[in-house]
């Protein structure tokens, strides 16, 4: 089906079909090996995803098919006339957990502000300082932390959590002549545990019936294993 | 006595575009009522009138119920369904010397034929209300869930707009269907620690929870995931059960991959030369899919077999029995090891019964028919369907636990909704959510003008934080069109905001705008308001 859609498109349009599908073409590559590769690349990425998914959004993914061939372009919307700014006058950072391993961050920093740091030669880069703390209260304890140089025009980090059951906070520090500029804290996420809690060799024998009877293979986490707790260094 | 609970939720984002002549997203709408809606319909009607009890829960979210009822929407349907009735006219002259092929074009003749006639006879072009009349009877029980279908984790930083959509999902709910809601479907079943508590702030009795959510809380609970169990804040989770469910959401062991059925994928939109299909497919000679198809699964080759509806109608009696004999079976089973009686909770989307899998409106009918024969037979006294209202009602819950973050999506958590596709979305709806606020604050009781205008931004809010427009650019589906939308609502959000603060608002496009997306007309922008204060100061 994907081969006798390509077959319908133009050389222009395999071209550029390819290109937004990372396929790197000679210049004098011929229409059947450009379909070749396409079809052969399309079919890897959608059973990829296919492999990756869930019933339930594999289920849910079929109300918003229209077409077959999910990569062929559709229509000719014009996604630019709804331009949004690529950054707010603030200096803020937030965090968004995505699960009890990734925790994704956004941060903004003024233009006014950018422009000094991209104007004082004393400027020596910005990095992410990820605290481990012990509440979600405003008065921060930090028990642990750990940096990541972040370069002045990125604006989103995905950072991997090292313990469950605890809480994290960001900061986003400036370093400038050496000296340490705080421009801004997130709020506080609370990281869930991510096995069960007890682990398998732990497990009485009604335990276990009980979980193989709540069907634990099918679940979409792993269930087993040791959760880490927080540690206390600071 | 063992329990079941199939739960059907019900969703679409808003799509509704007056401005084109026609708009291929809107489909999407079409094909869930005739493939979905008015066959599970057709299937409640029939179990009503023969006395046959189908005690399900369904939820159908504020958009899908707004969509359901919408005249404009409803003719464009009427549009797509008499261009079908035309192409079936051109299949039965085309399949007339083949008997195989025509009995299938037939089927999808009739099919348009009696969906027209049902739409602009019996239903008069408003498909909620027999839903309504089906739950007021007490066939079905219907849960409320959030206005716009928001990923609610994804909002945790902002409890009031997380209550916004609640409250407003819960009203909408009461408008369509007339009552106060017992139960609330998180959207995705995306729960997070002290989404109870606002549940229980909006008078919320009870909602379904991803598995591994409840399975991790705090106590792990005896019952695993086969009862009800009451939340720290009061409201009680439903754990969905995995296992059972199983059968019927599998695309690979599920009763739905049978090589009998009929192919999700092979349609004539793909199979037949340009020159023909070209009046029923998509501008630019894009082939889509038209809904005529007339192959088997077959098995994983492109050879597939013509579809027996016959074959397929003698399967889907065998897969109903198969499905309640082993829900049976495994509660005798979890009687074993449980100290309460069990309850499988198996929540589904709806369109997985008839879009997905064709068979599955029937199939669902036969099951509540071979549930009855059981009954009457006297072999099913230990195990029977119930709704999720009823047995709270009649038993409570069995425990409590405080569940954790979790959801139904792939990998369990937010990813889904949150990932390298579509996280860039996430810094602007916050934003416009922060300005939405500010805007509340600056300007308090509006009336006239200004008021529509603000009501209309708070609109836009909403409309920005769907899952739908995420979930679609990680699926890597129709992504140009979910980014459109995202910034659609929000570059008419940022609109008003600044004509607000220049003083000067478009009188002629704010009417276009309130036409083109007229969800909850009795939105007051005020609902929109939060601390601004409170949430600066924990998001710093």
């Amino acid at each position: 089906m994907i081969r006798a859609r390509l077959e319908e498109l133009s050389l222009e349009a395999l071209f550029d079909l390819a290109g937004r599908n990372g396929l790197i073409l000679g210049p004098d590559s011929d229409r059947s090996t450009v379909i070749d590769e396409l079809t052969e690349i399309i079919m890897e990425n959608r059973e990829e995803r296919e492999r990756g998914n869930s019933v339930t959004v594999r289920i849910q993914q079929k109300k918003y098919a229209l077409v077959t061939d999910d990569e062929t372009p559709l229509s000719s919307i014009n996604v630019d006339e709804f331009n949004l700014p690529e950054r707010y006058e603030t200096n803020r950072i937030v965090l968004m957990l995505r699960d009890p391993r990734w925790a994704f961050t956004y941060w903004n920093i003024s233009s006014t502000k950018k422009r000094l740091f991209e104007e004082t030669a004393k400027f020596d880069g910005l990095f992410l300082r990820v605290l481990q703390v012990a509440s979600a209260s405003r008065e921060i304890v930090i028990q642990d932390s750990f940096e990541i140089p972040v370069r002045l025009e990125d604006t989103s980090w995905y950072i991997h959590i090292p313990r469950q059951q605890t809480f994290y906070r960001i900061q986003l520090v400036a370093k400038i002549n050496r000296r340490r500029e705080l421009l801004a804290i997130s709020n506080s996420v609370r990281v869930p545990p991510m096995y069960l809690p007890v682990a398998p060799e732990d497990m009485t024998p009604e335990q276990m019936a009980l979980y193989e009877l709540c069907g634990i293979e099918y679940l979409e986490v792993d269930p087993f294993g040791r959760n880490t707790f927080p540690a206390v260094r600071e | 006595m063992g329990r079941s609970i199939l739960l059907l939720h019900s969703h679409l984002p808003l799509v509704r575009h007056p401005e084109y002549e026609s708009f291929l997203e809107e489909r999407w709408f079409f094909e869930a009522l005739s493939e979905t809606y008015l066959p599970i319909l057709r299937a409640m009607h029939r179990l009503r009138d023969e006395g046959v009890a189908f005690p399900l829960a369904m939820t159908f979210s504020s958009t899908l119920s707004y969509m359901l009822t919408d005249q404009f929407l409803m003719e464009r349907y009427q549009t797509y369904l008499q261009n079908n009735i035309n192409l079936a006219e051109l299949e039965l002259e085309r399949t007339a010397g083949d008997p195989g092929l025509h009995r299938l074009a037939t089927f999808y003749h009739q099919r348009y034929v009696t969906d027209l006639e049902e739409i602009q006879n019996r239903y008069k072009g408003n498909i909620l209300d027999p839903f309504r009349a089906l739950a007021s009877e007490g066939n079905i029980e219907v849960l409320a869930t959030a206005a716009t279908h928001a990923f609610l984790p994804n909002y945790r930083n902002y409890p009031e707009i997380v209550k916004t959509q609640i409250n407003l999902g819960i009203e909408s709910h009461k408008i369509n269907f007339g009552e106060t809601p017992r139960g609330f479907w998180l959207p995705e079943c995306g729960y997070y620690e002290g989404l109870d508590k606002l549940l229980s702030e909006c008078g919320v009795q009870y909602f379904v929870g991803a598995a591994h959510g409840t399975l991790f809380g705090e106590p792990s609970p005896r019952t695993g995931t086969y009862a009800p169990l009451e939340t720290p804040a009061g409201p009680v989770v439903f754990p969905r059960d995995v296992y059972t469910a199983t059968w019927v959401w599998s695309s690979e062991q599920g009763y739905p991959a049978d090589p009998v059925y009929r192919d999700f994928y092979r349609d004539i939109g793909y199979d037949l030369p340009l020159d023909y299909i070209r009046p029923f497919i998509h501008a630019d000679d894009i082939r889509i899919d038209t809904g005529f198809k007339y192959h088997a699964i077959t098995g994983s080759t492109d050879e597939k077999q013509l579809y027996d509806p016959d074959e397929a109608a003698k399967l889907v009696q065998q897969h109903a029995r198969d499905f309640f004999n082993r829900q049976r079976d495994h509660t005798q089973r979890l009687m074993e090891v449980l100290p309460s009686e069990p309850v499988i909770t198996s929540p589904f989307d709806t369109e997985l019964f008839g879009h997905w899998w064709h068979e599955g409106p029937r199939w669902l009918e036969a099951l509540f028919r071979y549930a009855r024969d059981e009954q009457a037979a006297g072999r099913s006294d230990a195990f029977t369907f119930t709704t999720p209202g009823a047995y709270l009602t009649e038993f409570g819950p069995a425990g409590q636990v405080a569940p954790v973050f979790s959801s139904w999506g792939s990998r369990g958590y937010a990813e889904v909704w949150l990932d390298g596709s579509n996280d860039w979305i996430y810094p602007h709806i916050h934003q416009a959510i922060e300005r939405m606020a500010e805007l509340v604050h600056r300007f308090p009781g509006e009336k006239g003008l200004k008021e529509r205008a603000l009501n209309q931004a708070a609109r836009e809010v909403l409309l920005a934080m769907a899952s739908d427009w995420p979930f679609i650019m990680n699926a890597h589906t129709v992504v140009t069109y979910a980014e459109r939308r995202v910034k659609e609502h929000l570059y008419n959000f940022t609109r008003v905001y600044d004509a607000l603060s220049q003083r000067s608002m478009g009188t002629e496009w704010l009417t276009g705008l309130e036409k083109k997306h007229p969800l909850f007309p009795e939105l007051n922008y005020e609902r929109l308001k939060i601390d601004l204060v409170e949430t600066l100061q924990k998001l710093s």
